[in-house]
């Protein structure tokens, strides 16, 4: 084959890998295959559409023999470095890197892969021995550098790339003052290996003086290193240079704050009266020059009548002023700056409890008259009511109270609203905070009297915002958290997608909607609604894994030595991200309501949760993004929305992987051995907590107090009656698991079935040999009684769950009571999946165990069919006519203004369909589950 | 308020200021592209810690084989993304991140001008560049945006000193 023809060939198999595509690419390669059967570049574009059609086995077999075909183009090499990295195969990567490298030793590239698949995989050694060899061929000394050391942690990694920047920046024949970018790559390398002389001496020439004027980044970069040292009174004299000159950063404001409270800030314990005393001439002095400042800028600069407040605070704080001096310079500021939208959020920081609680300070704020004839003075009345709401104690927090502020926000709303009636759709009402304050005190009516009517109001008055500011996402994201409450997932979802979450903000912001999803899965019934988005949200990890790590290559190459450590940390943080995790469990959960307990899934899920239990993992979640103005002295909206009161992190995670684990290991047949020959790919690096270094039995029964403290009732129910069981069958398990040869015999058997080539790596004879006596000589357990607890969670729960009932608890409560007992009638079934097996039974004289078994899973069955049905009726009575009107009786407060009759009712039709849909789709897929389970 | 040199690690700050606006969707590619390619022409602005505005731009270089107009033919800056929060507009804080990414395009990179697109919606924004900071609209792009709005190519030509 000509290389044009071979070009013309290749492309579309490109273009349907880049767009998506992989069915249609394996069709095109398939095509060129039957004509050209040894074309490695075809068998290793075909290994990647495998790879990302989830065709693992298939793949697995191509790439096998690619490898052993030893590929030396650059495209297949670097197709298959693209599919290694799906599949894990980091050792096989360096080595096939190393392969090419070694056969051709001019290609840069090559060595760069090989040397950083062994840095990232922590092998010091060896990437120190390529480096060596890359010296001698490149005569660069960035490879000798990494060659003559030896980083053996990630922080002394760190420091050697600083160290080699270093040279690389100081032996340069052209100074590093010849340009900003690079005089602040050179200062940031000095500020790293703590190189203050040398920095001194940069900063004091002339050029280096000129260069800070004007660069941002330099700038900050010497004020952070004169920090380091200690020279505070230096760089406030120097920050209030740059003030007078024009500079408004606030760092360097803080700059000059500092430096006049040196004299107390430094010394230990009570300060001397010496030190008081050049405090008190230090803070005078900078009053004076801030005020000056304050009274040229006038209104067009905040900065330093801010500094101005903080002054006075930090003043207050170290008892050299008063309150009333502190006051003074807030009144001062919201007087000239109550119409910023900022304000609130400028002063928050300084409002003390016994500021707030002040006469001084309620009466700053009562003094000003509401008025609507312009948006500044709206948005000076919003400022107010936040501030007086942040003030508010808890005497004056009563449900009454709390509705009669949340009606007048409503109404102040309403009126707000004319400012803003000429605005094009995608702007947003300048009155909108208002509404959120309104929003904020119904949900405070809420936790106050546990009323779902408060929610409802709450949630009319938000939706009919979004209706005048459609891109409000803090409405999106109130409503979202506020319908996950009324159990009306479908709406809040709806609003999740209106937000329109892309990237990196799949793994800050999902936490809304996919924290304890499950309680809102219908997979039992086939709608896969929120699996797919389980899965979808995380795409952002595979761009990561593939991306990202492209990025420390590239910066590598280009010598932007700096800039690896910052790539190296944004990759680790996406890649052991909490929520990833979070997200991948309660995949995981879901999946067992709709796809057969199959012990292929078992199997496959055992292995990733055991890769998950050995991560270090980082909490990317943002909640600060949530609004929030409820009153000082009571918990955030963030902490009073979230569903059943507790967020998922890191203690939920570890309690549910304990859960799993054990189960999925329980019905597994992999044992260590055959897990570790099954293996496809590398094992992740293990956390460095000390405490996966115990073996796996013993860290899946520690129990710790802050774990347990992130779990529902239910869900602390759940894990105790895991645990019961698993200690009950546990030994049974283990005796009559089959033995490593057996079970590694019949994997090879099937993957030939599947794929027509022998397993790879796996000498079956070699392990008879070794398995030659068997474990049986050992004396059978004894069987024991099921503990009482086994049955009894599902009694308790049926229990909880008619109390809930009764009480009208909410929808959602209700449908978390179901779907925690659905997980134990599932996760009873998994543990008891091995001794359905007559054969199992029969060997092993289990026939005892097994009748245990039988009459508990009798007993469970009817409990979960009851529950089915009374669930059914639950949802039979959402989406009448009742419970629509009950819904508008309900919100009979916030029905003013534009917010009419037909606008809530509609409201309340959606919000009652959508409780409906649910939990009468929970009721079904119970049903279903039921069926399924109760056959055997 | 302080503004300073973006970095890596700002991408999901940078991204939560994204969310109430009308922004296109770049790939973490893009940004990552953006950090390592000219890290001095991307700033954010921080308050109490929190990243409630920012600017992320690049260079764009004249290429060799460039049949393009005469004005493409030098090396110009690029506004790729520029947002700020609401409750921080009508502080300045746009009009100061674009000056610092410009002072880095005409100094470091002896950018000749600086060119951006603006939705014909925006009209906050494009008195923002007209009126505050000086730019021309140079033309409209049809449909420029994947929504199917109009965009204004706007430009600043740099003094050269």
């Amino acid at each position: 084959m000509s290389a044009a023809t071979l070009e013309r060939q290749f492309r579309p198999i490109y273009e349907s890998l880049d767009n998506g595509s992989n069915k249609s690419a394996i069709v095109s390669c398939n095509k060129i295959l039957k004509k050209y059967p040894n074309n490695l570049l075809c068998k290793a574009l075909k290994a990647l559409a495998l790879v990302r059609s989830q065709k693992v086995e298939e793949s697995l077999a191509l790439c096998d023999e690619i490898l052993a075909a030893k590929p030396l183009d650059e495209p297949t090499i670097s197709a298959m470095m693209h599919v290694l990295k799906g599949l894990g195969r980091n050792t096989d990567l360096v080595a096939m890197c190393e392969e090419a490298y070694k056969a051709q030793p001019q290609n840069e590239e090559y060595g760069a892969q090989a040397f950083f698949a062994h840095i990232r995989a922590g092998n010091w050694k060896s990437a120190q021995q390529i480096s060596t060899k890359m010296h001698k061929q490149f005569q660069e000394d960035r490879y000798l550098y990494w060659s003559a050391n030896d980083p053996s942690t990630a922080t002394s990694m760190r420091t050697l790339l600083y160290k080699l920047a270093h040279r690389l920046v100081t032996s340069s024949p052209t100074p590093s003052y010849l340009s900003a970018d690079r005089f602040h790559m050179h200062l940031s390398i000095l500020k790293e290996l703590a190189l203050y002389d040398e920095a001194n001496t940069l900063l004091e020439s002339d050029v280096g003086k000129a260069i800070c004027s004007t660069s941002l980044a330099c700038s900050q970069t010497r004020r952070d290193i004169r920090r380091k040292q200690g020279s505070f009174t230096e760089e406030g004299a120097r920050a209030q240079e740059r003030i007078a000159e024009g500079d408004r950063n606030w760092l360097e404001f803080l700059s000059v704050l500092d430096a006049a409270f040196v004299p107390v800030a430094l010394s230990q314990g009570d300060p001397s009266e010496g030190s008081t005393r050049q405090c008190r001439e230090n803070i005078e002095k900078a009053r004076t020059f801030l005020a000056d400042i304050a009274n040229k800028d006038g209104a067009k600069n905040r900065a330093a009548p801010l500094a101005l407040v903080d002054l006075e605070h930090r003043a207050y704080k170290h008892g050299l002023n008063d309150v009333i001096a502190v006051i003074g310079s807030m009144e001062h500021y919201f007087t000239q700056f109550g119409d910023k939208a900022c304000c609130f959020e400028d002063l928050r920081g300084y409002l003390e409890p016994e500021i707030a609680s002040s006469e001084r300070w309620r009466a700053v704020l009562s003094a000003n008259q509401p008025s609507f004839e312009s948006v500044d003075t709206l948005q000076r009345l919003i400022n107010v009511r936040k501030f007086q709401r942040h003030c508010l104690s808890e005497v004056e927090i009563t449900v009454e109270a709390e509705t009669a502020r949340g009606v007048q926000y409503l109404s102040e709303y309403m009126n707000g609203l004319a400012l803003g009636k000429d605005l094009p759709v995608t702007e947003l009402q300048p009155a909108d905070d208002l509404a959120l304050l309104a929003a904020h005190a119904f949900v405070s009516v809420w936790t106050l009297n546990g009323s779902q009517d408060a929610l409802c109001n709450a949630a009319t008055l938000l939706e009919f915002g979004l209706t005048k500011s459609r891109m409000s996402f803090l409405m999106h994201m109130m409503l979202i958290r506020i319908y996950r409450i009324l159990g009306a997932p479908a709406l809040a979802l709806d609003h999740y997608r209106a937000m329109n979450v892309k990237r990196v903000q799949n793994d800050t912001l999902s936490h809304l909607v996919l924290s304890r999803a499950l309680t809102f899965s219908l997979a039992a019934t086939g709608d896969l609604t929120y699996p797919t988005e389980c899965l979808e949200s995380s795409q952002i990890y595979l761009a990561n894994a593939q991306e990202t790590s492209d990025f420390v290559v590239r910066a590598f190459t280009s010598e932007r030595y700096t800039q690896i450590p910052e790539f190296i940390e944004f990759e680790d943080r996406l890649e052991n991200s909490l929520q990833r995790d979070v997200v991948k469990l309660e995949h995981v959960r879901m999946r067992l309501t709709h796809e057969q307990l199959h012990t292929d899934i078992i199997d496959m899920e055992l292995i990733e949760l055991k890769f998950i239990f050995d991560r270090l993992h980082q909490d990317n979640r943002d909640f600060v993004i949530l609004p929030n103005y409820q009153p000082a002295c009571r918990p955030t909206f963030n902490e009073q929305s979230l569903m059943f009161g507790t967020s998922c992190g890191l203690g939920w995670l570890w309690s549910f992987l304990k859960i799993y684990i054990r189960a999925f290991q329980h019905a597994s047949d992999l044992d260590e051995t055959v897990e570790e020959k099954l293996l496809i790919g590398d094992r992740p690096k293990k956390s460095p907590d000390p405490e996966t270094k115990l073996p796996l039995p013993e860290r899946l029964a520690i129990r710790k107090p802050e774990e347990a403290a992130e779990l529902t009732s239910e869900e602390l129910r759940l894990m105790e009656w895991a645990t019961a069981l698993g200690d009950w069958l546990e030994p049974h398990h283990n005796y009559t698991r089959p033995p490593p040869h057996v079970v590694l015999a019949e994997a090879a058997k099937q993957t030939e079935l599947k794929t027509g080539l022998p397993l790879r790596g796996v000498d079956l004879k070699a392990l008879n040999d070794m398995n030659g006596h068997s474990k049986k000589d050992e004396e059978a357990p004894p069987i024991k009684e099921a503990p009482e607890l086994v049955v009894k969670f599902f009694e308790g729960m049926h229990t909880h769950f008619k109390q809930l009932l009764e009480n009208n608890g909410s929808p959602s409560r209700l449908l978390h009571a179901a779907t925690i007992t659905q997980e134990a009638y599932i996760l009873l079934a998994v543990e008891t999946l091995r001794f359905k097996t007559p054969s199992v039974v029969k060997i092993h004289k289990l026939g005892n165990l097994a009748t245990m078994i039988k009459d508990i899973r009798q007993r469970v069955n009817s409990i979960v069919k009851e529950m089915s049905s009374e669930l059914l009726k639950v949802g039979e009575a959402e989406g009448t006519v009742d419970r629509r009107s009950a819904f508008v009786q309900a919100c009979v407060p916030v029905t003013l203004g534009q917010i009419d009759h037909d606008f809530v009712l509609n409201i309340a039709k959606n919000v009652t369909d959508a409780r409906k849909k649910v939990v009468e789709g929970v009721a079904k897929g119970m049903a279903k589950l039921h069926s399924t389970h109760s056959q055997s | 308020m302080n503004i300073r040199q973006a970095r890596v690690e700002d991408l999901a700050g940078m991204q939560a200021c994204n969310l109430h606006n009308l922004p296109e969707n770049y790939t973490m590619k893009y940004y990552l592209y953006h950090a390592l390619t000219w890290p001095s022409l991307s700033y954010v602005a921080e308050d109490n810690g929190h990243i409630v505005g920012y600017i992320l731009a690049k260079m764009e270089e004249p290429e060799e084989h460039d049949g393009g107009e005469k004005s493409e033919q030098v090396p110009h800056g690029h506004v790729t993304s520029i947002s700020v929060l609401r409750s921080y507009r009508r502080l300045g804080l746009a009009k100061k991140l674009m000056l610092q990414s410009q002072e880095a395009m005409s100094t470091i990179y002896r950018a000749a001008y600086v060119s951006l697109h603006v939705r014909k919606s925006n009209r906050a924004a494009l008195s923002l560049y007209r009126d505050t900071l000086g730019f021309t609209v140079k033309s409209i792009e049809e449909k420029y945006y994947a929504d199917g709005e109009d965009a204004y190519a706007m430009q600043l030509t740099f003094k050269q000193t």
